[in-house]
């Protein structure tokens, strides 16, 4: 065996070689060839030794395989091999002849195991048809090449096998390109982020489509990044393939974050502030109260009882207390107390002046702070109630020189009290002591004089006292310059409303309120008021009414503060979140950027009276206008800000309500300003904003010659600011934002805000854009995939149109060259009576074909009458036995009595009965038994047609009901494909059992109706 | 001079016929087969002078048999006769002489014949 094969194998390669030399091929591939030879030879023999076994059919199957791939190797042309294959037959026959001494059952073989060969070859040329589908995925594999954003085709299976990559992609992770290609996606994920990836996976694969901020991806350094990634499934060739977009928002998050941290550091910052100015007003509050009562009370205890009331009150101190001394000095007795000992001490209560702490500050003179009363020796405790306080703060009452008594605080905090709070103890303390010496010396006027002098004077805030008439009589110097703006000899001894600015009532009067009853309620009726932020030229102011008794007449205290730093902090606060929820929330670029021009106009945040955003157009090199906020003229901003201010709106209600596009195109400035066009190569202080990426202040831009004319006449001879918006290191635009109603100057600090709303903005816009932009791509992207999926549709349809066209070309071939025959001999009666009869066969044929086909593409729905299956059977087998019994076919007829009606279309039926029929004559040539059984069986009707024939090969089963599919000649390769939709038509059901060489029996059920 | 043998390789019984008649009638003798297998065992017995060939045949296409004819009878004249002129671009099909798609008019054939068989003799009488 192994010495024939060898010899054999030598002998037809080597006849092989010689068929195939060539003049033009031989120096082409053999020295490829040659290398292959040892190769080939294995083969060849392989080949040899398979045709000749008894299973040769099965075992011929792997070499022809490996000779296919082996001419692949070869690198040939389609033709080229098929030629060198067609070559290669001949010699393997005559091997094959010599071992089988039978030469026709060799080539029988060869041919049989040839087809393998020949047929995988001329795939290729399929591959070749499909250049068009290639050429569309090159283009969208240089779209993934050129695209900006990292794109990574990952096949969805085990382990995330990364198909395709980009050069964005290599970049992103830190791999090179052909490392990053068939490597498993899971490498990119840092461990501890496997299962919000599994998650996002999880997510992917329910919806089709997924986007993620801040997913952190490994790089190959080993540097963690985060991702803004978008996936969407794309079902390529029958596989899962996720399309991810991913982008480095490392960069961003970071601006996010340093956002987030100047947002809590100017929080803790207000705070503070708050937490001062209400411990200020707190502290004035109890001043002012004790200087009320130290006006009216004759009784000192009165007035401890009021001081220790205030105190409590404004400053809410755990336990207040005041201790008078007596005339001895041996003891201090309780005078007042409020708070957690008012119960515990009884009244008269005295402890000796020698103890505790309030007696080392009687004896002393001297103020006392323990802020952990435990660890002092001096602390002494009268009561067990007591052993709560934890920190105490005494401060002597003394008159000219002499401690007269001591206020007690008490807390059960450690570390309760302040140096703040000790003085505004001390001063509420050096009040009450020269009330009492007023008191004494029943001098009140001098208390007026005093307090004058002492405490109002010199705040920075306006103060003033009126009288019953509601004349001032005391006033400080703030209240006169600044508040009334008067020198205070023209303030004292005039009417309030003479002298407080007429525009402050129309302020009050903006926020639907009146400081003219509220003063004159204070005074008539002792009425207490507090106006908080009401907004005041350029300001916000608190107002306080206070109504103060004193000397048995009605007097009221007036007090204003200027709250803008206050108020300016809590919105600048405001605004900074509300960009940074913005940009975390808001998608659509219109709304973001309306959020941040808004933010930067509206309210006393940045206090810009208008903003303008201009957009790079790249393609068209110039700035354009996006938006504007604001007014145009002066008229149009006094008018809005009226009305805003009797809206009381606050920024999120601006933030909230984004007006619509055209609504915001519709304004004055935006009409006025939206068609401006820069050129971005024109030399203006805008362009030279942009290139030098940074702010830039204009002032008195309506005669700057270097702004272009048009905008010129926009702005006025007020400030100016222009503030480029950058997103890594790119101009996108820039924001142009003025003063010009109010005419602020622009402060450092509007700058420094406008800069990081700029900041902000230029993130949110860039993200804007690339969002469209992948929009965009996968939009693109998609309809390619449909324009495949359309040109392979195309290629099927080609496939079948030839196909019909040929299935009708041939019968009408035949048809014309026997109607020509029989044009040319009339009068031959044997040749016209046989070539009428091919004819009509023939028409008959070609009609049957347009009927399947019209009918499988022009389907008719079914008319469905009650009617015997068993009728219709009888009716067609006496029609079609004649035409069965020339064909050799016996029909054998079993059809049951008595059978239920079924509804059905007989023409319909008629044509799957014909079919079923036809087919089972078709497949028994030689002749055969065609048995039809018509029976009921519980609520069907069943037809059971069965032949001799031979039979369906088991692979061809699974194609026998699809269109176009046919195993005969002759076929339209619908008659099936028809039955079947006939009989689902109707409600039953068709099945089909075959045995090669035994027959095929085709089963058909139909219902039979209920009640029917 | 002897009549021209013409083998008619067509699977189609009436074309078959049809053409064997047409080719008669035009004075030639005529074989006709219905398969491939039919073809190449009768050509490894016997000459012919021309072969009219269907490409489209049950089980060995008529492409197959082509380059099996060629080394059969290297040089023997054949015509391809099919209704696919899709056929053409299969490189195969350029082995044939003539490459004719079927017509009702069988006189096409007859012509693609006689042409065929008139240049076979120049070629032969020639120096």
């Amino acid at each position: 065996m192994s010495l024939w094969r060898q010899e054999q194998t030598s002998k037809v390669i080597a006849e092989w070689w010689e068929a195939l030399r060539t003049p033009s091929s031989t120096d082409g591939h053999s020295p490829r060839a040659a290398s292959l030879k040892p190769a080939l030879e294995e083969i060849i023999g392989a080949l040899l030794d398979s045709l000749t076994r008894p299973d040769w059919q099965e075992a011929a199957r792997q070499p022809v395989m490996n000779l296919r791939f082996l001419a692949d190797q070869l690198n040939l042309s389609l033709s080229e091999a098929l030629v060198a294959f067609l070559h290669l037959r001949t010699p393997v026959v005559k091997a094959v002849t010599e071992r089988l001494g039978d030469e026709a059952e060799a080539w029988k073989r060869v041919l049989a195991v040839w087809d393998e060969g020949v047929l995988a070859l001329t795939t290729a040329r399929q591959a070749l048809n499909q250049q068009t589908l290639e050429s569309a995925h090159r283009k969208y594999l240089s779209l993934f090449e050129q695209a900006s954003d990292a794109f990574l085709l990952i096949r969805m299976d085990e382990k995330g096998t990364i198909v395709e990559a980009n050069a964005a992609a290599a970049e992103l992770t830190g791999y090179p390109l052909e490392e990053l290609v068939n490597a498993a996606a899971i490498t990119l994920v840092p461990k501890e982020a496997h299962a919000t990836y599994r998650q996002a996976l999880g997510r992917l694969r329910r919806d089709g489509q997924l986007r993620v901020r801040g997913l952190p991806l490994q790089r190959r350094d080993g540097e963690v990044v985060r991702l803004d990634l978008s996936c969407a499934v794309l079902n390529l060739d029958g596989e899962e393939f996720a399309l991810c977009v991913a982008r480095d928002i490392t960069e961003q998050q970071r601006l996010q974050e340093q956002l987030e941290r100047m947002i809590a550091e100017r929080t803790e910052e207000l705070r503070t502030a708050l937490e001062r100015e209400r411990h200020r007003a707190a502290q004035l509050s109890v001043l002012s109260t004790v200087v009320a009562e130290a006006l009216t009370v004759t009784d000192p205890t009165e007035l401890y009882r009021a001081a220790v009331d205030a105190l409590y009150r404004h400053l809410a101190f755990y336990n207040v207390a005041i201790f008078v001394t007596d005339e001895e000095r041996r003891q201090l007795t309780l005078a007042a107390c409020r708070g957690a000992y008012e119960k515990v001490w009884t009244p008269y209560y005295r402890q000796p002046i020698e103890v505790g702490l309030i007696g080392w500050v009687a004896r002393n003179g001297e103020p006392l702070l323990v802020n952990e009363v435990a660890q002092d020796p001096r602390y002494f405790r009268a009561v067990p109630e007591e052993s709560k306080t934890q920190a105490e703060l005494a401060v002597p009452i003394k008159v000219q020189g002499e401690v007269i008594g001591v206020i007690d605080l008490q807390s059960d905090e450690a570390g309760a009290f302040d140096e703040d709070d000790l003085r505004t103890v001390q001063a509420v303390a050096d009040q009450i002591a020269h009330a009492l010496q007023a008191l004494r010396n029943f001098q009140r006027v001098r208390i007026l004089r005093e307090l004058n002098e002492q405490i109002v004077l010199n705040l920075p805030d306006g103060v003033a006292l009126l009288n019953e008439r509601g004349e001032i009589i005391i006033a400080n110097e703030f209240f006169c310059r600044t508040v009334c703006q008067f020198p205070s000899e023209q303030v004292l001894n005039r009417p309030f409303r003479e002298v407080l600015p007429t525009d402050l009532f129309l302020a009050f009067k903006g926020q639907g309120l009146d400081l003219g009853k509220a003063i004159e309620s204070a005074l008539q009726q002792g009425e207490p008021s507090f106006f908080a932020e009401i907004p005041y030229r350029d300001g916000w102011w608190d107002v306080r009414v206070t109504p103060v008794h004193g000397d048995g007449r009605r007097r009221v205290m007036l007090y204003l503060r200027d709250a803008s730093t206050r108020v300016r902090r809590i919105y600048q606060l405001e605004t900074l979140l509300a960009i940074g929820q913005a940009m975390e929330s808001k998608i659509d670029l219109h709304p973001l950027l309306h959020a941040i021009l808004t933010a930067a106009t509206a309210g006393p945040g940045l206090g810009f009276n208008r903003a303008i955003l201009f957009l790079v157009d790249k393609e068209a090199q110039v700035l354009r206008v996006a938006m504007a906020v604001g007014a145009l003229t002066a008229e149009e901003a006094y008018a809005t800000w009226a009305q805003l201010a009797a809206e009381r709106k606050t920024l999120w209600d601006f933030l909230r309500e984004y007006p619509g596009d055209e609504a915001i195109r519709q304004t004055p400035l935006m009409q006025r300003v939206q068609d401006l066009v820069i050129r971005l190569d024109e030399e203006n202080l805008l362009t030279l904003c942009l290139r030098r990426h940074e702010p830039l202040r204009i002032t008195n831009p309506q005669n700057e010659p270097q702004l272009p004319e048009q905008l010129r006449h926009i702005l006025t001879d007020s400030d100016a600011i222009c503030v480029p918006l950058i997103a890594q290191n790119e101009p996108l635009g820039l924001i142009v934002a003025d003063n010009a109603f109010s005419r602020h100057p622009i402060t450092e600090e509007a700058e420094r805000l406008l800069r990081l709303f700029a900041s902000s903005a230029s993130i949110a816009l860039r993200n804007a854009q690339l969002i469209a932009e992948l929009r965009q791509s996968l939009q693109r992207e998609q309809a390619m995939r449909q324009q495949l999926v359309h040109s392979e549709r195309l290629a099927v349809i080609g496939e079948l149109a030839t196909k019909i066209a040929h299935d009708l070309r041939s019968p009408l071939v035949t048809i014309g060259g026997y109607a020509r025959q029989l044009q040319r001999h009339p009068t031959d009666a044997e040749r016209v009576r046989r070539n009428a009869q091919v004819i009509v066969d023939e028409v008959e044929r070609l009609e049957r074909q347009l009927r399947d086909l019209l009918d499988f593409t022009t389907p008719r729905p079914p008319q469905l009458k009650p009617a015997s299956l068993g009728d219709l059977v009888h009716r067609l087998a006496d029609l079609q036995r004649p035409s069965m019994e020339a064909a050799r076919v016996t029909l054998t007829l079993e059809v049951a009595d008595n059978l239920p009606l079924v509804l059905m279309d007989e023409l319909q039926m008629e044509r799957v009965i014909l079919n079923l029929w036809r087919n089972a004559v078709e497949a028994m040539p030689k002749g055969g038994v065609l048995s039809v059984r018509v029976w009921h069986e519980g609520d069907w009707v069943k037809l059971q047609v069965a032949d001799t024939g031979e039979g369906i090969p088991p692979e061809a089963m699974e194609h026998i009901f699809k269109p176009f599919f046919t195993t005969k000649r002759t076929g339209s390769g619908l008659g099936l494909a028809i039955c079947e939709k006939i009989v689902t038509d109707h409600g039953g059901t068709i099945r089909l059992h075959s045995a090669v060489g035994q027959g095929t029996v085709v089963e058909i059920a139909l219902p039979v109706p209920h009640g029917g | 001079m002897a009549k021209a043998r013409i083998l008619v390789v067509e699977d189609e019984e009436t074309q078959r016929q049809l053409y064997c008649e047409e080719l008669v009638a035009a004075g030639y003798e005529t074989i006709g087969v219905g398969n491939a297998l039919e073809a190449e065992e009768f050509l490894s017995r016997e000459r012919v002078d021309l072969v009219v060939l269907d490409l489209n045949l049950p089980g060995v296409s008529g492409l197959e048999l082509l380059p099996r004819i060629h080394e059969l009878h290297p040089g023997l004249p054949v015509i391809i006769h099919t209704a696919y002129g899709s056929y053409r671009d299969e490189f195969i099909s350029w082995l044939a002489d003539v490459f004719l798609v079927k017509s009702p008019d069988a006189g096409n054939l007859v012509e693609a014949v006689e042409e065929l068989l008139n240049r076979q003799r120049e070629v032969a009488s020639s120096p």
